[in-house]
């Protein structure tokens, strides 16, 4: 078991003068469970292949422990790593193909059959061990593809979305499983997905990253209470945060006829003259449409527990902005501001109503650079 | 009325449900277009046209010369009213010399094959999966040797084998053999190799396989459907290859079995044993068509089944 870190880890593409993963520095505690997470092409999926050994590293380094391993070939790393499509041997058995690390560093056989054993009995493999993968459900792959990196006892972890082959169902049961093994084996996990929930649900911390470089690392709850930018703003939570550009007046800032006043560090800290208001879907009081910022319904999401009503500003200095670069046909949709009321209530399309958001949950951004301003 | 008795009368009750002998066809897809059509007609024609001379091969092999001519598509009788229906087989097998041609082609064709893949199979490892710098180039490289015809370079062949004393011999021949079968080989198995995962080595190199062993304990299993693919093909193309056998080849004891058929070609006609030579060319034939039958099915789709997802 060990730390990680990435101290100035860079690393380009043939043929991209961007860098896929820039400058990244992140220190990874020995036993902590740490996903990356960010939209495609961030270079969260470099960032783990790195440390493998599977990519080499343009600039910086790479540490585990106290060892420098940016020059060592992936096998002397002590590291075991689950693949998106696990990449099972098909022609080797379920035992073989997670003793086969066993097998090469020659651990005797004895010793081999029992390690494998146990890891079968830890995932619920004994009675697949003679089966060949081709004859298992996806599911079975998965904990082939996890029992053969616990089998070998490394001191770090790698998994790179491995449960984005799951359906639904099981891929929620899997993660709590994942998690748990992980607490009890206490052993150092670097775990990427794109899949923000899986990023909450699972870490002890997130490391967001956007376009090769770091946005933000810290626990789920301080990611989701304090987004240090826009970016992380947008993209963690979901449904996303409703972002609202305003004008910085004498007073502070106005939303939807009301004021948020800003104290001096905010001023100081501000570079231009707009700052982009947050409000998570859950941070909205809802009243008439005289006292608050005065929306309509357009869609009614009914979950059950919770239900998201989808409205659009009926006052256009209340326009939602786009929180990360989309699609053309993203930008092409009106973007609603998003609102959580709780289940079952009688929300009707076409129906109007009031915002006010509740005390204490309005992040604020600077529009010109989109780093949070301090609170 | 226990449980047992409800499920058997409701079982009684429900209508069978007969599923149809086969599954309806996608809307259009079974639309017979111009084109759908003369396509079926071609290959139609053309397996009728196989199945004939195959037909025609091997029955003409119990037929008296006569009847060949005669009646070239009739089923054989004379022979078998004479009670020797293997007559032709057995006057083919003396005449030629093919009891000794049989084994030198066995032998010299198994050598040959097994020694190019051995060959080719780590060559094309190394060509289209270790990332060596030039190594596209170098697959070019090979696969140009495929586009020279090997009959354009049988004369400086010849000679540069005659000075080092390999011409009519065999491990000679089976050095050419091995020489020109290589570039297809090494071409055909890099395809292969190309199309296998790249997590599979990513896999192995993180379990702490090298180069080598990932080669030998995890793509060699996996790119056997290729490897097999490669034998059967260099193993008929040898068997049937004559020319260089005709052109290295002088002494009898060390013919093969086309080499030998070349010879006993020119004596059967000239005795009109037709029938003879019919079966000399059957006995040639069929231990290929027998390989194919049965290694075809061993060509294994569906071993990299099971790696991914």
């Amino acid at each position: 078991m060990a730390s990680v870190s990435f101290k100035g880890t860079t690393r380009f593409y043939a043929g991209v003068d961007r860098p896929a993963v820039d400058g990244l520095d992140l220190e990874v505690e020995d036993g902590e469970f740490l996903v990356l997470v960010g939209p495609s092409g961030c270079g969260k999926s470099t960032t783990l292949r790195m440390l493998a050994g599977l990519e080499g590293v343009d600039e910086g380094a790479v540490w585990i422990g106290d060892r420098d391993v940016t020059n060592l070939p992936p096998k002397n790393r002590d590291i075991a790593m689950v693949f998106q499509n696990y990449a099972l041997y098909p022609h080797m058995t379920v035992a073989d193909n997670i003793g086969f690390h066993l097998k090469i560093s020659k651990v005797p056989k004895a010793e081999r059959a029992k390690r494998i054993q146990e890891a079968a009995e830890l995932l619920d493999l004994t009675e697949y061990l003679d089966r060949k993968p081709a004859k298992l459900s996806g599911g079975q792959r998965q904990r082939v593809a996890m029992g053969r990196a616990i089998v070998r006892q490394p001191q770090v972890f790698l998994m790179d979305e491995p449960l984005s082959n799951l359906d639904a169902k099981l891929r929620v049961q899997t993660r709590t499983q994942i998690a748990s093994l992980q607490r009890r084996l206490g052993i150092t996990t670097i775990y990427v997905t794109h899949d923000q929930t899986e990023a909450m649900t699972m870490g002890d911390r997130v490391a967001v990253l956007k376009d090769g470089i770091l946005q933000q690392c810290d626990t789920p709850v301080g990611l989701f209470g304090k987004p240090a930018n826009l970016f992380v703003a947008g993209f963690i939570g979901s449904p996303a945060m409703n972002l609202i550009p305003s004008a910085v007046t004498a007073e502070g800032v106005s939303l939807g006829g009301r004021t948020i006043g800003l104290t001096p560090a905010q001023r100081e800290a501000l570079t231009g003259s707009d700052v982009v208001i947050g409000v998570r879907p859950e941070g909205w009081e809802t009243t008439s449409p005289e006292n608050g910022i005065p929306v309509m319904v357009e869609v009614v999401e009914e979950l059950g527990s919770d239900q998201y009503l989808y409205c659009t500003a009926q006052d256009e200095s209340v326009e939602q902005v786009a929180h990360v670069e989309e699609s053309a046909e993203e930008r092409e949709a009106p973007h609603t501001i998003t609102v959580r009321t709780p289940g079952m209530a009688p929300w009707q399309r076409g129906e109007k109503l009031g915002l006010i958001p509740k005390p204490g949950s309005v992040h604020l951004f600077d529009a010109a650079s989109g780093e949070r301003l301090p609170d | 009325m226990t449980v047992v008795e409800t499920q058997a009368t409701a079982a009684a009750a429900v209508p069978v449900r007969k599923a149809p002998r086969k599954p309806k066809a996608a809307p259009g897809s079974r639309k017979l277009s111009p084109l759908r059509l003369l396509g079926l007609i071609v290959v139609w024609l053309f397996t009728a046209f196989n199945i004939l001379l195959l037909y025609w091969l091997i029955a003409g092999s119990f037929k008296v010369p006569a009847e060949i001519f005669r009646e070239p598509f009739q089923l054989p009788v004379i022979l078998f009213q004479r009670g020797t229906p293997f007559a032709n087989y057995i006057y083919a097998w003396n005449n030629a010399g093919f009891g000794d041609a049989f084994l030198v082609t066995v032998l010299l064709v198994a050598a040959a094959t097994v020694t190019i893949v051995a060959v080719s199979a780590p060559a094309a490892y190394a060509l289209s999966r270790l990332g060596v710098r030039g190594s596209g180039a170098m697959t070019n490289f090979v696969a140009i040797g495929m586009g020279v015809p090997f009959q354009t370079v049988i004369i400086p062949l010849f000679v540069s084998m005659a000075k080092i004393h390999l011409t009519d011999n065999l491990f000679g021949l089976y050095l050419v053999y091995v020489a020109l079968s290589l570039p297809f080989t090494v071409f055909l198995l890099t395809g292969f190799f190309r199309s296998l995962p790249d997590e599979l080595e990513e896999a192995a190199a993180i379990d702490g396989a090298s180069p080598v062993r990932t080669f030998r304990s995890v793509m060699l299993p996996l790119a056997r459907g290729g490897l097999i693919t490669a034998m059967i093909i260099n193993a008929i193309g040898l068997w049937n290859e004559t020319l260089l056998a005709l052109v290295f080849l002088q002494t009898n004891a060390h013919f093969t079995l086309a080499r030998a058929l070349f010879s006993f070609y020119n004596a059967a006609v000239y005795q009109s044993q037709y029938g003879g030579l019919i079966a000399g060319v059957a006995i040639i034939v069929l231990p290929m068509l027998v390989l194919y039958l049965v290694l075809a099915r061993r060509i294994i789709t569906g071993l990299t089944l099971g790696a991914g997802k």
